[in-house]
């Protein structure tokens, strides 16, 4: 494989993908802020509509997180660099989807369910699902730190057996609202938090738009991985030469 | 003949005038409690509600059901602004609240008309109508809404403009470097 290859990869994986997935996220939009019908009692029924985006943000992250896991498993076990590649990609796409679900929960947790700001850090504090999901977060932050800590095959190896050992807080996570005391709502994936059809489809629908998404920032994010590896390799070619 | 010129207002009077003319278009119609009432003979029904909606309020309308030993079911039905709602009276029905949610209306509409019907089966045995001015205000979550959205798509779009920029930056390296054909190598051979 060489560098101009890479770049025509990049370029074929980018454009077809991102085309796809803007279209399914336009149409998300549409129907999120304008279609779905205003949620019944609500104190705060526009705030709800964060829902049709945090949802899928989260499984966002937690797939992401789970590929994370998967790739560094198989990177300490073959010592593959294409595995570490994959890992480092979904690491980050984990990163911005943790990010935003944390912050969207925030602030439709703010509207809806709190009157202060005080009353959020309490929040935050005591209830498991929001404890668990900021550990996941924190995780992540330590892969990054570790990542640009340690030197290249040192670091690779130490955040290959941080990104499989940080994913148990993924289950604890999703298994949280259910399973432990939590002020979160009822999952929508139980008996107990069924919503209606059409708010559920909206929903989905975003999930569609988040999957192609990742799908092709995983592509992407890879391949310039790649490139920034072969350019590094070339320059130090050319350095010897010289 | 010299005509006088008109004496200046006092400051304080202009300043008041001022305020006021500034202030009159904020005024809001205050609510008022009105009453409808709908009779079939034995049964009565009286409807309470506010002639004033507020949409970012919930909104409600009280019955009451004054059954005079009828044991008969019937219907009420509500029509305001477009809007239908339906209940059935049952004989345990003497007092409940109609609500109408938050946001089912996206403007104002003055002077709507609010018409309640009495029905036994198919049959109209009463229609009572009034008056509801639907005051549309803002709700004061949509912040909330606006803040969650802008957040999300700065931190999709944001990573896919970082991503995007990146690549231009590396092909023009790529492109500096003029490298041949298999020049250069992945990490590892068994990289595919």
């Amino acid at each position: 494989m060489n560098l101009n290859s890479t770049v025509a990869q990049v370029r074929k994986h980018s454009l077809y993908l991102l085309m796809a997935s803007a279209v399914v996220t336009l149409i998300a939009i549409y129907l999120a802020l304008l279609w779905v019908p205003s949620a019944r009692f609500f104190t705060a029924p526009n705030a709800q509509r964060i829902f049709y985006f945090h949802v899928p943000s989260a499984w966002i992250c937690y797939l992401a997180f789970g590929i994370l896991a998967a790739t560094s498993g198989a990177f300490l076990r073959t010592e593959n660099p294409s595995y570490d590649r994959w890992a480092r990609a979904a690491a980050e796409i984990a990163f911005i989807f943790g990010t935003v679900t944390l912050v969207t929960g925030t602030l439709w947790m703010r509207a809806e369910w709190l009157d202060s700001n005080a009353e959020i850090a309490d929040h935050f504090l005591w209830d498991t699902r929001l404890s668990i999901t900021l550990v996941m977060w924190f995780i992540l932050i330590a892969y990054f730190v570790l990542r640009s800590g340690a030197p290249s095959e040192e670091g690779s190896r130490l955040c290959g057996i941080l990104g499989v050992f940080g994913f148990f807080s993924v289950p604890l996570s999703f298994i949280s609202a259910r399973v432990l005391k939590s002020n979160h709502p009822n999952p929508i994936a139980s008996s107990e938090g069924s919503i209606d059809g059409a708010m559920m489809g909206t929903m989905f629908i975003g999930l569609i738009a988040f999957t192609l998404l990742l799908i092709y920032l995983l592509l992407v994010r890879t391949q310039l991985f790649k490139l920034t590896e072969q350019l590094e390799h070339a320059l130090y070619q050319q350095g010897e030469e010289q | 003949m010299r005509t006088r010129p008109p004496l200046p207002l006092p400051y304080s009077l202009t300043l008041i005038l001022l305020l006021a003319v500034l202030l009159l278009p904020a005024s809001q119609a205050s609510g008022q409690t009105r009453q409808l009432d709908l009779t079939d003979g034995t049964l009565t029904v009286t409807v309470t509600y506010d002639s004033v909606l507020e949409t970012d309020e919930l909104y409600t309308m009280d019955i009451m059901v004054d059954w005079n030993g009828t044991t008969q079911e019937h219907v009420l039905h509500f029509e305001l602004a477009g809007k239908a709602y339906k209940r059935t009276l049952k004989t345990t029905h003497t007092s409940f609240a109609q609500p109408i949610s938050k946001n089912t209306f996206e403007k104002d509409r003055l002077n709507s008309p609010l018409t309640v019907t009495l029905k036994q089966g198919d049959t109209t045995v009463a229609t009572a109508e009034g008056v509801v001015d639907i005051n549309y205000q803002q709700a004061d979550d949509m912040i909330y809404l606006y803040l969650g959205y802008t957040l999300v798509w700065l931190g999709v779009f944001g990573y896919i403009v970082f991503l995007h920029l990146q690549q231009n930056r590396l092909e023009g390296i790529t492109q500096k470097l003029k490298v041949k054909e298999g020049d250069s190598k992945p990490r590892s051979e068994d990289d595919e």
